[in-house]
């Protein structure tokens, strides 16, 4: 009887482990399906462009990332006018929730359901690459001179061969406002710093780790005399080192979080981020700001920092936004003070999250400017293998990229209505409890336009947004002319380092929250974590992402 | 009880005091997010947290039921798919289980086989999606959302082990005074089994309260979005966009858009609702379905 039941128990458990491997296998085998559904669209591409001429009524189904927005149904209803004007189609577009957002798309790509555009990118699980390897994708190559001939040309060549795929353009770049080149600095609370007589602007250029610790005096003052404030923002979800290479002069090869990172200096070679010098001294100082309460006891579990940011809680941050003050001084403003912006009657801008006139933010940048790899895909927009539609879906990318009126129309709503520009300040004001598209409009399309037209500074007429233009068009140029990241077009095929990956990620994302945090002793954990990484594989990571990369430069003759 | 005075025991003040921790540690978190959806937005920012509301406000309560979120709409699609879901869980589970029973249905072993596959094999989830929304075209309507529970083939066997608990006699006999096959079910088999009945209703109930996937994946339209699916994506978005707002400017500014901490927390609390009434109600019933299908005859 006993050994029965153990022979059922074992028989049980192969069944359990098979069932899982019919859910995989099934999972893969409906993967051909969109395979194979290209080849109806590149058929039609041949055939479509003879009947352009009294065309049928189209309605267009574009999948959006986008939490619910009030008043869509008037809204949309003004913009369908355009577009059936000008295109003979409806545009619908479906907004699901950001956390479900890539798992949802991805599902309907791999069961092969009908829709005609989504958004896609290259991060947060969208794996824009991935499904364009897959066909899941028609390709713009011919579509894109003929239907959308100045979307194609306004964006910089670089962008393009950032979302080609075997040579194949598989999306329309959403190139936006605030340009693709980037340079990060810091944010320190103005009025904080002059109050306890810290200098902001000796930032400037500064190593991120000089800068951690010349920061040090100043949380310590400020703190003093206001308690409640935070000196550095932590938290479980951003580690400034790991998600941010780009201030430690590094850039990844592969996902940003994954182990194995290129210096700029040696762009060669591919290292061991964890295994640097600037990580261990990172997590020294982190501990240090700890042990001294600077940072949030709770950083290494603390998913949401939004509260603290609202609150105007944080002394210094890191910053995305340039050129800085110092790059481009502020029309008018003589001296960069709280009391020089007052003078000249100009609201800096504000920590993240809250505005200038209560906390005013000085503004430094520090790192090279550089044009990141993984720019094009960042935010694009893909037309489905599946669409019966994909010249109008083209048409209709050429003309929320083109028309202005349309594309504010869906990002802002109707003027007068949902928006005004304030006539005692020129500012630029959205109507509270109206439409609001949840500030997703990099999402449908190009928010760049040569004259701003396209965003709301370029509506407003007061002083900071003409600063902002000038500033955006130093941005624009250095798109053109900043160097981009050396593994531009170099794409790090995962599927040989799998299960290290998968082990590694799981440690990493265990440790970096404690050890960027400062909760756990580096002279010990440091060790530990470096120990666990190499059990579980990196090294193989970091082997095979230096062949692969040799291998690029050595086909691209670099 | 008789007046037999008990022995105090160490071991008694013990398991009294690991229980007390236990329940502490289930009802003092649902005191917090009580506490927090009263307090005012400001007093948490700069106090944090406390187990007793420092200023009560019923402020983020009448957000939630403003029109600015959707959360009336949201309970009533949760209601009705529950009620009808529950409905038909209970209903095709019965039929089933009592057909399987019955010596008459001469398949009732291949029938068995199907329907105990799936439980060791499943498709997975992409041929299940193509199949709710290619073939079967459920897609954004209410049905979707119902039709992924409709049956379970777990509590069909527990019925089904229920069922079988009826003597045979009993059905024999309104045969022969000659009740319909229909009959015998709904009038003399389900009310004997009114335990089974009452557990798996509320599980299943429950099970629909709680279902927030099937809407992620089927729902596009606002307008049904469920209760637990709402309170969800709260607490989800919040999480991705930061997580990414590195990645693109305009997402800072998507963070600013959400709702305030104390209206998460007033919507954590709404969403339990009335499914806690449920239970007072069936308690009588459950005490006893717990036992079901333990014993075999």
């Amino acid at each position: 009887m006993k050994k029965t039941n153990k022979l059922l128990a074992l028989l049980l458990a192969v069944l359990m482990v098979m069932s899982i491997f019919v859910g995989c296998t099934s999972k893969e085998a409906t993967t051909d399906t969109p395979s194979n559904t290209t080849d109806t669209p590149d058929t039609t591409n041949e055939t479509a462009p003879e009947a352009s001429e009294d065309r049928e009524f189209v309605e267009l189904d574009f999948y959006i990332m986008n939490s619910p927005v009030t008043d869509q149904e008037r809204v949309m209803e003004k913009a369908n006018a355009i577009i059936e004007d000008a295109i003979n189609a409806h545009l619908n577009i479906i907004c699901i929730d950001p956390g479900t957002y890539a798992e949802k798309i991805n599902l309907m790509i791999n069961s092969g359901e009908e829709f005609d555009l989504c958004f896609m990118a290259n991060w947060g699980d969208i794996n824009f690459f991935e499904n364009a390897a897959k066909g899941a994708f028609v390709s713009m190559n011919d579509l894109l001179p003929t239907y959308a001939p100045e979307t194609y040309s306004r964006i910089p060549e670089g962008l393009w061969q950032g979302v080609t795929v075997n040579g194949n353009i598989y999306a329309s770049v959403n190139y936006q406002q605030w340009g693709v080149a980037a340079r990060k600095g810091y944010a320190v609370r103005m009025d904080m710093a002059e109050e306890v007589g810290f200098d902001w602007t000796q930032l400037k250029d500064m190593a991120p780790l000089d800068v951690l610790r010349t920061l040090e005096p100043f949380f310590e003052a400020a703190i003093a005399a206001h308690p409640e404030m935070i000196g550095w923002e932590t938290s479980a979800t951003y580690s400034f080192f790991l998600n941010d290479p780009l201030y430690w002069d590094m850039e990844p090869v592969g996902d940003t979080t994954q182990p194995g990172w290129i210096r700029y200096d040696d762009p060669t070679t591919v290292v061991n981020q964890f295994e640097t010098d600037e990580f261990a001294e990172y997590c020294d100082i982190m501990r240090e700001y700890y042990l001294n309460g600077y940072v949030r006891t709770d950083g290494a579990t603390l998913q949401d920092t939004s509260p603290d940011r609202t609150a105007g809680r944080i002394l210094a941050q890191w910053n995305y936004s340039w050129p800085d003050y110092i790059d481009y001084p502020p029309t008018g403003v003589e001296e960069l003070t709280v009391q020089g912006f007052a003078d000249a009657n100009y609201i800096p801008d504000g920590m993240s999250m809250t505005t200038g006139d209560t906390c005013p933010a000085g503004i430094v940048t520090s790192t090279r400017t550089v044009i990141p790899a993984a720019a094009g895909p960042t935010a694009c927009v893909a037309i489905s293998a599946t669409s019966k539609h994909p010249e109008r879906a083209m048409e209709l990318i050429e003309l929320l990229n083109t028309n202005d009126e349309l594309f504010n129309l869906i990002q802002f709503g109707e003027e007068g209505t949902d928006w005004y520009i304030d006539e005692n300040d020129g500012t630029f004001q959205m109507v509270e409890g109206m439409y609001n598209f949840n500030y997703s409009e990099w999402e449908i399309g190009q928010s760049y336009d040569p004259d701003f037209a396209r965003s709301s500074f370029g509506l407003a007429t007061d002083q900071n947004p003409i600063d902002t233009q000038a500033k955006q068009r130093i941005i624009f140029d250095a798109d053109l002319n900043a160097d981009a990241s050396p593994v531009s077009g170099f794409e790090f095929d995962p599927s040989p380092v799998k299960t290290e990956l998968a082990n590694c990620g799981a440690i990493i994302s265990e440790m970096v929250p404690v050890l960027s945090n400062g909760a756990a002793d580096p002279a010990t954990m440091l060790p530990q974590f470096l120990q666990r990484l190499k059990d579980a594989g990196v090294d193989t990571i970091i082997a095979e992402k230096q062949a692969q990369l040799d291998a690029w430069r050595a086909a691209n003759g670099n | 009880m008789p007046a037999t005075k008990k022995k105090f025991h160490i071991s008694r003040v013990l398991i009294h005091l690991i229980f007390i921790l236990l329940a502490l540690t289930c009802i003092l978190p649902l005191v917090i997010i009580l506490s927090i959806s009263l307090t005012e937005e400001n007093t948490l920012i700069t106090y944090g947290y406390s187990l007793l509301p420092k200023n009560i406000t019923g402020y983020a309560y009448s957000y939630v039921f403003s029109g600015a979120s959707s959360v009336m709409q949201a309970y009533g699609v949760t209601i009705l798919v529950t009620v009808i879901g529950t409905f038909l869980h209970l209903l095709t589970t019965a039929m089933l289980a009592y057909a399987l029973t019955r010596k008459e249905v001469t398949a009732r072993n291949k029938i068995s086989f199907f329907v105990f596959f799936p439980v060791l094999f499943s498709g997975g989830l992409v041929p299940y999606y193509m199949l709710l929304t290619k073939y079967l075209h459920l897609k954004n309507t209410i049905w979707a959302l119902v039709a992924g529970g409709i049956v379970s083939p777990m509590n069909v066997i527990i019925m089904k082990n229920f069922f079988r608990t009826i003597p045979e006699s009993l059905i024999e006999s309104a045969r022969i005074d000659g009740s319909s096959e229909y009959r015998t079910l709904f009038q003399i088999v389900m009310p004997l089994s009114t335990p089974s009945i009452a557990t798996i209703g509320l599980l299943t109930a429950i099970a629909y309260w709680n279902n927030w996937m099937q809407c992620a994946l089927y729902i596009e339209t606002p307008k049904l979005y469920t209760l637990q699916y709402l309170l969800q994506s709260l607490m989800n978005n919040i999480k991705y966009l930061q997580a990414n707002a590195g990645m693109i400017k305009g997402m800072e500014q998507a963070l600013l858009g959400l709702p305030s901490e104390s209206a998460r927390m007033a919507t954590c609390i709404l969403s339990i609702g009335p499914i806690i009434l449920l239970y007072p109600l069936i308690q009588k019933y459950f005490e006893k379905g717990l036992t079901i299908g333990a014993v075999k005859e």
